[in-house]
């Protein structure tokens, strides 16, 4: 897979964008993709 | 290996989730028009931590999980780093995110199965990282990238929780 479709800010755009996408909505799933980012964010951590 | 970390992560996940969607209901006696506000107050202050424009020092079990753990059995050791990681509380925790998303479920009063998959969804973004890294092919330049750019991540994922819960939450007031 080439290193643009896997680079570490691919995932956080992509849950960024649902997140802001499903809120406008009202949609309870925001609550899963903002968690989902929030896991995300502790990348490198372990 | 690799799948029984991730069921590890997505059950640790859970089973926050559901521990701070049942301690939600000793907020409630809080009025909603000051609960929502300030679950936006918080990513903006989580966004601020984050960006180093205020310091502020918050809990953490200031460990990783023990190396010994895969070393004894390493399918059952896959599993328990995996849920040990996706609890939240059991290691070390570098950005705000979760703590606001932590006090989001704790204050915004939503039905427990949202609470649930709130955790199920961290459990899930944890295991994002491990699953790009090996589709990269090159761990070391995608460390390197993750070095470059885990600030803006951290700091817009505050961003977008702040947006996201002002979209979702106030106009209900």
């Amino acid at each position: 897979m080439s290193r643009l479709a896997t680079h570490p800010l691919i995932p956080a755009a992509l849950l960024s964008a649902a997140a802001l996408a499903l809120a406008a909505q009202g949609h309870a799933l925001t609550w899963a993709v903002l968690g989902g980012l929030a896991g995300y964010t502790l990348s490198g951590s372990v | 290996m690799l799948t029984l970390f991730v069921v590890g992560l997505l059950a640790g996940g859970l089973l926050s989730g559901l521990a701070l969607g049942l301690l939600s209901g000793l907020a409630q006696p809080l009025p909603a028009a000051g609960r929502y506000p300030m679950i936006v107050a918080l990513a903006l202050l989580g966004l601020l931590r984050d960006t180093g424009m205020v310091r502020l020092p918050v809990p953490q079990n200031a460990r990783q999980v023990p190396q010994e753990v895969l070393r004894r059995n390493l399918l059952r050791g896959a599993l328990q780093f995996g849920f040990e990681l996706g609890t939240g509380v059991r290691t070390y925790v570098s950005a705000s995110a979760p703590y606001v998303l932590a006090l989001a479920v704790f204050l915004g009063g939503q039905p427990l199965w949202v609470a649930a998959l709130t955790g199920v969804g961290f459990g899930a973004g944890r295991a994002v990282t491990p699953l790009i890294r090996l589709a990269s092919g090159t761990v070391e330049g995608w460390d390197a990238d993750l070095r470059t750019w885990l600030r803006v991540i951290a700091a817009s994922a505050c961003t977008v929780a702040a947006v996201s819960f002002a979209t979702l939450l106030l106009p209900r007031l």
